[in-house]
């Protein structure tokens, strides 16, 4: 059964929200269809809903990308784009790849991570090299980074997930 | 109420410095050396119907690229404001749409996108308003300046309102709760921090700040709830300059916090928030006496 408690919650903050602007004494006209036009379009450039840190869990995950002696390589400099922007075409990857195997559970609990790996790694062989970047490579190797919250202190847990002939 | 809130005003000096300032920010942020994406394999936005993969050509995206220079310097100097306004909204656009369509969206540059968008409006709305009256098409008044700078303040914070909003939405209303998880994103971020040029990061130092953290989840809620607080409340900043001044400061603040716990710098927000919220050139203006020797708008 379909729940309608996140449409009619998300209903909810937004007509309060649009009542308080119309309460306060301010002018807020443009404001507050901005509001409106960034929640409704989400995601589609330039309008954004800005979902980044709007929830937490008990683990989170990184990648690394490394050469074939697993030395860290400087994405920003070799690849020309951030970790951090890495991370979230791999996010992309993990939830293709759930969608693929009909996986319920959570994307970086999936058991085997080669495939979305791979699909990064081919993303990155795709990039035009950067500026200065000429260190000979054979090898890409991509590495999962768990970060858990275990009896009250951090744990790390690191694997190489995929690899692919540079 | 709604007649009740104080007139912002803004002088010409100032008004000039801000353009001036936030053509900067355009030239510093929004303009990379070269565009690496060569495909758009999840289209969003404009993507869904046009391909936007013609601006990583390298006979391409150079050409626009000085355009937007010009533009710029042209926008700077006071200039065309709607040609310029348009031409940087669309190129600012078409890049960031390009980038987001690859599968990630990145949240850096749509507050520009969106100061260009209502200055453009401003501008051509103003405009059209003077060709029906027989005027120059290009004649822009003071008071469109005044107008682009309020909405540009509007705008910005209706970023942060924006933010504020989606907590609570994604949440169900448990952000506060829930927030106290958040010094595993500190570790996370320094890493990725660390990854991108393998810029030293004391993770020694790092830790133990997350540690600590960790062990006061409410006084972590405390701290991180006030930077929601802030992002709910931002609309007040509107009320008048101070508190537009002390909204800027604040959030400006809370930026600082972010950058320091989780290498989250927004530097175009900052300089945003620095140049229209904030907006020392006008608190200079207010309080020195040349303010009326003919430098203020009329």
């Amino acid at each position: 059964m379909i729940s309608l408690w996140p449409c009619v919650w998300r209903l909810l903050v937004l007509a309060l929200a649009m009542a308080a602007l119309v309460l306060a004494p301010i002018p807020g006209k443009v404001l507050a269809i901005l509001t409106v036009l960034q929640l409704v379009f989400r995601e589609n450039f330039p309008f954004s809903h800005y979902p980044m840190y709007a929830g937490f869990s008990d683990r989170t995950y990184l990648i690394l990308v490394t050469d074939e002696h697993d030395r860290l390589l400087a994405v920003k400099s070799v690849f020309g784009i951030s970790a951090n922007f890495l991370k979230g075409i791999y996010d992309r990857e993990l939830r293709r790849h759930a969608e693929e195997r009909q996986w319920a559970g959570k994307y970086c609990e999936m058991p085997d991570l080669a495939r979305p790996g791979q699909r990064v790694l081919q993303f990155l062989a795709g990039l035009p090299a950067a500026e200065g970047e000429s260190a000979p490579r054979r090898k890409l190797r991509l590495h999962h980074v768990n970060y858990v919250i275990r009896d009250g202190a951090f744990a790390r847990e690191q694997v190489c997930v995929a690899e692919l002939a540079a | 109420m709604k007649g009740a809130f104080p007139t912002v005003e803004f002088g010409a000096l100032e008004i000039g410095a801000m353009r001036m300032l936030f053509a900067y920010a355009v030239f510093r942020l929004a303009i990379p050396a070269n565009v690496p994406f060569r495909a758009q394999p999840y289209p969003v936005g404009v993507a869904r119907w046009l391909d936007l993969t013609f601006l990583s050509r390298p006979a391409c995206y150079p050409v626009l690229k000085i355009f937007a220079w010009i533009a710029l310097g042209v926008y700077a100097a006071g200039l065309e404001r709607v040609l310029t306004t348009a031409y940087l909204f669309v190129f600012c656009t078409l890049l960031g749409t390009l980038r987001n369509s690859q599968g990630t969206i990145v949240h850096a540059k749509q507050m520009l996108s969106m100061v260009l968008l209502v200055q453009c409006v401003v501008y051509t709305t103003a405009a059209t308003r003077a060709l029906g009256e027989g005027r120059s098409m290009f004649h822009e008044t003071a008071l469109a300046d005044r107008l682009a700078v309020l909405w540009s303040q509007e705008a910005i914070l209706a970023v942060y309102f924006t933010a504020g909003l989606t907590k609570l939405i994604h949440s169900r209303g448990r952000w506060l709760r829930q927030v106290a998880k958040i010094p595993l994103q500190i570790l996370k971020t320094s890493e990725q921090f660390h990854h991108d040029e393998l810029k030293p990061v004391d993770l020694g130092a790092r830790t133990t700040v997350a540690t600590w953290l960790l062990h006061h989840r409410n006084a972590t809620r405390t701290l991180f709830g006030l930077g929601l607080l802030a992002e709910l409340c931002s609309p007040l900043c509107l009320f008048n300059q101070t508190t537009m001044l002390i909204g800027g400061a604040v959030l400006l603040l809370f930026h600082r916090l972010s950058a320091f716990c989780l290498r989250l710098h927004f530097h175009e927000a900052q300089m945003l928030l620095g140049i229209y919220l904030v907006n020392l050139p006008g608190w200079v203006r207010a309080m020195v006496p040349w303010q009326d020797y003919g430098l203020a708008s009329r």
